[in-house]
């Protein structure tokens, strides 16, 4: 019996019906023999409803091959609980609690067992936004501090508890469910797929050409199209484009927390022209409108080109003259070295992807991984941190910005000499009908994964967004603990993770 | 006159016994106001004289007994007197709720004793033959147990008492031997005035130094406080008040008298005390910072200003010992004006700590809050308390502490290094104390009155009646008074000081700075009411609303909640002191291996380690070898016929033997 | 040491943009639309299939609402000759009636008879915001903070986002108000003291943008509320915000 389905990223969709499915038991034995081995994580478990039974989906991602498993089973109606299997993998506790709290379904032994989003399509509408079940430590002597979910800043609404004696966080939980706008039902619409585009650009604005990509992709795959490859390196070079900008606006945001001004002012100098020769390109500062399925709107001409490598060539160069000033200051370093640190045990058993894995010495990059469009002929270069705190995710940032200035010239070398194919965006494509299809792209935060299932008309049935946030805003909670609570924006800024992709 | 005055007092103390209960209160209360102007009488007396007055009373084993009032007399029968009275006025709302469970014997036995404490604390002053005044310092002390356990329904309050009253006669026998070493030294009869003849011709340490333990054990120095730090939670509020404010002053009485009398090995005295007095002061505040029970806290605090009142006394006994009079009559005047500060700032904190105990039925912090909207005039008295406690202008602890702050830099100077070290050291340990309780205080007032409830126990309180809140404000303007005007003071602590000092001149000339000091006080106090009116009148005009505080939007919890706890605010000292204040946290802090937390809980215990490791430990002790020993007592006649025989056996081998 | 540091400010150059009102941003931007000439029949029917947000109406002849609109520009692709986007970025207006792109309109107009006097008297030159982000997607967010950085610099002109609702002349909201957030809003809003302005920033927050019609959004807040600014944009550029915002405090 087959256990599970092998499939790669950017590739055909696969039959729905081909996806073996298995019994509870079955299902949970295979995944704890993959999970065991740290090379395998999970990328998303959900569900959906499929005629009248519950369909589990899981997808595992396997870095030294660079497939995914796909594997699923079935819930008659009626069976409302099942076996957790968090308490050995604590990797999948965010996506147990998301089908508990969307479908009702009670795992038990689940040893955090609290509400994600409160989704508006949530099974249980007594639980609500007021009463959150937040742990508890038995003591009149601490206190907790609430903050948000209007924050001080101009940024996305949040709750954090913390529970503090003195000024140090003994604990701290994440709750989140602010800016739930219900895009996952919103992206069942079939009438229009510029609709789709547009929703998915909205999922994170942040992460605006991550997301599109990320869709175009999965309907690409589904409609069994290849993109040519001078759209595929275009397509590189806006989302390397866009991890440059937000790398050099996260490192103004973190000398802005710990004052050092010009770094601040530096740094958001230096963004605004990255974003401003995003907005040379297509129009709008976050790529919004760059990237589309089937053909592009605002392909490169030699005019663009020029402008990019003119800004990389001046802004790079400052940038990097920046960071070694900022990393090298040690009044600087003194708030970022061993401060907010997440072991590499910790991050491995909470799953985390992405920038949060990589300071950790995890080297999870979909990018080389599982490589996407043209990262399949050219792989950049992983960069790796080892300690965990502050100052490394600081510095992936500074290195990795570096990392994607050299991986973009490389690739616009490669682009002089492709081949022009000058497709224009296609917004009357047919889907292939019962097909499921897996899309997955490295935004900036890390993996950011498109799920779909059609129907037998080939209309969109289930669409599912996984973004790297899920796995990472728990690594938050695991830095904070045991620091002075002077120290949480700064670790908050490090992290910099997606409120409104969490909460969909 | 005498005899007459004599019966009125007896029969008027007696006749309490014989009242309903409503009106028991008002007859302690005029036989204490006869008192007091009786008394009051005699200290304006000796005031006016050069020598003490002297009234003869009667005669007792071939010793006259005659009342001796100096100007040091004088001065602690009106702080007696004062702290009294306002007690006394007090207690009428305070023991209200108790009236109708407590018996008319008991509620008579209670009067009564405190009429005994003021007629018993009043004759300890006035009294300097030995005997009658051992009788009425045990008296003293028999009284203050009887009022400590005044609510002895609680087992706790019965051993604070009991402790109280066993820790009081060690130090009665400390007395006592000193007396007697030096009444046998001399050949003359018990009392002070044989301690003139001896100190002139023995070394004067060793019989101070007993004295020091027995007057210290009133007063509370470390290491001799234990009693203390029972006693002051268990006594009713006005009683800890008293306590607080003039029980403890009779140690200090009692080591001043004893230095009027010394002449020689000054120097060493003066190093002792001073270095006893900052351990006090040092180790009381960083104890009362991590008490969660506010009574407990303010006991600790009284420790404190003991150290503060014994570091005035120390520098002043060097000043002595170097003839420096200056540094002798400043330590002095500073010292003994604390006495009086502390007596009027301690007991409005502890009669608004009854007035909220009285309201909330609980002793701990971390259950109170938000108390300044629901009793606004018992926080305003209590943060006059503690502005004054903290040594704060304008109120009248800055005075004292200014006083003894000038004398330790004027004679900074003139010193040489040794004693400059030493010096110095009292400056640096006053000014460490003051940031100290101010940290302390910060920490009490903001728990228990701002921010809003953090428990239920606050949910039905309401402000005190007027006749708890008046005697506060009488307190309260005597503080304001003595730190606006101080050079009101001076005169009369120079004629205190000059009991000990003979040339207090230097006091008369502090006149310019404590007018100036006045001077710039008054002004500030003006303009901030100047500005208080103006936003008054500004307010009337502008529309206000009223809303809940701002929690950052969040829908589901109180923000009440939220608030910073006592244990969070005193974290950092205890980090930094975790030895000296002995805090034990009990706490399993997550690991990094644990990503999900279950359940656990958090709790930290403070223990005063000098309670610990002189009393309890060897108490203990000895109670588990009295347990093992105890299995000689079987309860049967048998037994104890063999013990007898046996006894009689082994003597008479014993004397056989020739042994004894 | 100091050189390294002075080197980069050298490198750093003066970057304050000097007139908000007169910059030119580059040609591609997608500011404000022009119609051309009106589409036919058939043609605005397809063209309100494409529009994936209900964008144009056809009250009154052809227009393009640029309070719903999402600035995809896809209509302009499939019809050139009709529509264009020009990079005009003074898109803000404080009536809602004037978001509204016919043909022959040249400029989005500012209704100065609406406006109310104690905005005039009371916040010309000082003018606290309090941003309170209500579902946004982040990147009216980014462009809001961006719009009070060094380039932008529009504390010159007193406005500056603050971080409590006391201290506040005005709420901005961006984000289409979930339901999740909108008692968090009220809460904010009655916070802030009065008298206060209603500044609505991004397509989202002013039509609800492409959740308008979702269950998880409420926008009930906004019906009890007068609106004194509207920012069309997605995202809003920090120029057209600022521009708006000086209009209405009368700079």
């Amino acid at each position: 019996m087959k256990l599970f389905l092998e499939t790669y990223n950017n590739s055909d969709s696969v039959n729905l019906a081909d996806i073996p499915v298995l019994s509870y038991k079955y299902f949970a034995n295979m995944l704890r023999s993959y999970f065991v081995d740290s090379d395998n994580h999970c990328l998303s478990y959900y569900a959906f409803r499929k005629d009248d039974k519950l369909k589990f989906i899981c997808a595992i991602a396997k870095d030294s091959d660079g497939k995914i498993y796909l594997s699923s089973h079935e819930l008659k109606a009626g069976i409302t609980a099942l076996d957790s299997l968090t308490p050995e993998f604590p990797q999948l506790h965010i996506f147990e609690r998301e089908i508990a709290e969307n479908f009702g379904i009670t795992f038990e032994g689940h040893p955090w067992a609290k509400p994600v989003r409160y989704s508006e399509n949530r099974a249980d509408k007594i639980k609500v936004m007021n009463n959150y079940p937040f742990y508890e430590m038995m003591s009149d002597q601490l206190h907790e501090v609430g903050v948000g979910p209007i924050h001080a800043g101009v940024i996305e609404p949040g709750h954090f508890r913390f529970i503090c004696n003195g000024e140090k966080v003994l604990h701290l939980e994440i709750h989140l469910g602010y800016q739930h706008r219900g895009i996952e039902n919103l992206m069942l619409q079939n009438d229009n797929p510029i609709k789709l585009c547009v929703l998915s650009e909205s999922t994170g604005g942040d992460t605006a050409v991550g997301n599109a990509l990320a869709h175009s992709q999965l309907m690409e795959s589904l409609a069994d199209f290849e993109a040519p490859e001078d759209l595929q390196i275009e397509r590189c070079i806006a989302l390397e484009l866009e991890r440059i900008a937000i790398h050099i606006g996260d490192t103004a945001a973190l000398c802005t927390d710990v004052g050092y001004q010009l770094g601040q002012v530096v740094c958001e100098a230096l963004r605004t022209t990255i974003i401003n020769t995003t907005q040379f390109w297509c129009g709008n500062r976050f790529g919004k409108g760059l990237v589309r399925p089937f053909g592009t709107n605002y392909p490169l001409n030699d005019r663009t080109v020029e402008e990019i490598k003119k800004i990389l060539n001046d802004s790079g160069k400052r940038y990097f003259d920046m960071a070694e000033r900022i990393y090298s200051l040690p009044s600087v370093l003194g708030r970022f070295d061993e401060i907010g640190i997440v072991t590499t045990e910790q991050a491995y058993r909470i799953g985390a992807v992405g920038m949060a894995a990589r300071t950790c010495s995890i080297p999870r990059d979909i990018r080389s991984t599982h490589p996407f469009q043209y990262f399949k002929n050219h792989r950049p270069q992983v960069v790796i941190q080892e300690k965990g705190d502050v100052l490394a995710r600081g510095m992936l940032r500074y290195l990795e910005a570096k990392e994607s200035v050299k991986y973009i010239f490389e690739l616009l070398s490669k682009w002089e000499y492709t081949e022009k194919s000058n497709l224009k965006p296609d917004y009357n494509y047919k889907l292939k009908p019962d097909r499921f299809s897996a899309s997955i792209v490295e935004a900036w935060r890390g993996e950011l994964c498109h799920f779909a299932v059609t129907d037998e008309k080939g209309n969109i049935m289930h669409y599912k967004i996984s973004d790297p946030s899920m796995h990472n805003w728990f690594a938050l909670a695991l830095a904070v603990r045991d620091q002075e609570i002077s120290d949480f924006p700064i670790c908050n800024k490090s992290f910099d993770l997606s409120y409104c992709g969490y909460d969909l | 006159m005498k005899e007459i005055i004599f019966i009125i007092i007896t029969f008027s103390a007696l006749g309490i016994f014989t009242l309903p209960k409503r009106s028991q209160y008002y007859q302690m209360l005029v036989t204490q106001i006869f008192l007091i102007v009786v008394t009051g009488y005699l200290m304006y007396l000796s005031f006016n004289r050069i020598g003490p007055l002297q009234i003869y009373l009667f005669e007792l084993i071939g010793n006259d007994v005659s009342l001796v009032i100096d100007s040091l007399s004088a001065f602690f029968i009106f702080v007696i007197n004062i702290t009294i009275l306002t007690g006394a006025l007090y207690s009428k709302g305070y023991l209200k709720p108790y009236l109708r469970d407590k018996t008319r014997l008991e509620m008579a036995w209670h009067y009564f004793n405190f009429l005994l404490l003021h007629i018993s604390m009043l004759m300890v002053v006035m009294l300097r033959e030995g005997i009658s005044f051992l009788v009425f310092w045990e008296l003293m002390s028999v009284a203050a147990f009887f009022l400590i356990i005044f609510e002895s329904d609680k087992q706790e309050n019965k051993d604070a008492g009991i402790k109280f009253l066993i820790q009081m006669h060690v130090a009665f026998y400390f007395i006592i031997t000193a007396f007697i070493i030096c009444s046998i030294a001399t050949g003359q009869n018990i009392g002070f005035d044989s301690l003139e003849q001896y100190f002139k011709t023995y070394p004067s340490f060793p019989v101070f130094l007993l004295f020091f333990i027995g007057f210290g054990i009133k007063a509370g120095f470390i290491p001799l406080h234990t009693w203390l730090i029972h006693a002051h939670p268990a006594a009713p509020s006005h009683i800890s008040g008293i306590m607080s404010g003039v029980i403890i002053k009779m140690g200090i009485y009692g080591i001043v008298r004893v230095l009027t009398y010394i002449h020689s090995d000054l120097m060493p005295i003066g190093v002792f005390i001073l270095i006893i007095s900052i351990i006090s002061g040092i180790f009381g505040v960083a104890i009362a910072i991590v008490q969660h029970d506010y009574k407990k806290l303010l006991a600790y605090h009284s420790i404190e200003n003991i150290g503060i009142i014994g570091i005035g006394i120390g520098i002043g006994v060097m000043g002595l010992a170097i003839n420096n009079p200056v540094l002798a009559s400043l330590g002095f005047a500073g010292g003994l004006l604390h006495v009086l500060n502390h007596a009027l700032f301690k007991s409005l904190l502890f009669y608004t700590a009854g007035s909220i105990y009285q309201q909330t039925h609980t002793r701990n912090i971390e259950n109170l809050g938000g108390l300044m909207k629901k009793m606004p005039a018992t926080a305003v008295l209590f943060l006059l308390g503690a502005a004054a406690i903290s040594g704060l202008p304008p109120f009248n602890g800055f005075i004292s502490e200014f006083l003894i702050y000038t004398g330790l830099f004027k004679s900074l100077m003139v010193s040489d290094s040794i004693l400059s070290v030493t010096l110095l050291a009292g400056i640096v340990a006053l000014a460490v104390i003051g940031g100290l309780a101010v940290f302390c205080f910060t920490k009490i007032f903001s728990i228990i009155f701002l921010g809003t409830v953090r428990s239920d126990k606050t949910r039905h309180s309401h402000e005190v009646r007027s006749s708890m809140l008046f005697p506060k404000f009488i307190i309260g303007i005597l503080i304001i008074a003595i730190g606006v005007m101080p050079f009101l003071m001076l005169r009369p602590m120079a004629f205190v000081a000059g009991v000990i000092v003979d040339d207090t001149s230097s006091l008369r000339d502090m006149a310019g700075t404590m007018s100036g000091i006045s001077l710039s006080l008054s002004l500030l106090i003006v303009f901030i009411g100047i500005l208080l009116l103006i936003k008054l009148k500004l307010s009337k005009v502008r529309h206000t609303d009223i809303g809940p505080t701002w929690g950052c939007a969040y829908t589901g919890s109180d923000p009440a909640l939220h608030q910073y706890s006592a244990t969070s605010y005193a974290e950092y000292i205890i980090m930094k002191a975790r030895l000296l204040v002995g805090v034990k946290k009990h706490f399993r802090y997550l690991t990094k291996e644990k990503i999900f937390p279950s359940e656990t809980y958090f709790k930290t215990e403070s223990s005063d380690v000098f309670d610990d490791n002189l009393i309890s430990r060897p108490v203990g002790g000895l109670l588990s070898f009295m347990e093992k020993i105890a299995v000689f007592q079987t309860g049967n006649i048998q037994h104890y016929l063999l013990y007898a025989i046996v006894f009689v056996i082994v003597i008479t081998i014993i004397s056989i033997f020739g042994i004894i | 040491m100091i050189i390294k540091e002075l080197k980069i400010l050298r490198q750093h150059g003066i970057q304050y943009v000097p007139d908000l009102k007169t910059a030119v941003l580059t040609p591609l931007f997608r500011g404000r639309p022009v119609i051309k000439e009106d589409p036919t029949d058939q043609e605005t029917e397809k063209i309100k299939k494409l529009c994936p947000s209900n964008a144009i109406t056809t009250e009154d002849g052809f227009g393009i609402d640029i309070g719903k609109c999402v600035f995809c520009k896809e209509c302009a692709l499939a019809y050139p000759d009709k529509i264009a986007f020009t990079n005009d970025y003074k898109i803000a207006s404080n009536d809602k009636n004037n978001l509204i792109v016919r043909k022959g309109d040249s400029e989005i107009k500012f209704n100065e008879n609406i406006v109310r006097p104690e905005v005039r008297k009371l916040f010309k030159n000082a003018l606290k915001l309090r941003q309170v982000s209500a579902g946004g997607d982040n990147s009216c967010e980014f462009e809001l903070y961006a719009a009070g950085n060094v380039n932008f610099d529009m504390g010159r002109y007193g406005i500056e986002f603050v971080a409590s609702p006391r201290h506040a002349d005005g709420i901005v909201i961006t984000g289409p108000i979930t339901e999740n957030m909108s008692e968090a809003l009220q809460i904010c809003w009655d916070a802030s003291p009065g008298p206060k302005v209603l500044i609505l920033v991004g397509t989202d927050a002013i039509s609800g943008g492409m959740f308008a019609d979702s269950h998880a959004v409420n926008r009930k807040f906004l019906e009890k509320y007068p609106v004194d600014l509207y920012v069309p944009g997605n995202p809003a550029h920090p120029l057209t915000f600022i521009n708006g915002v000086l209009r209405l405090i009368g700079k």
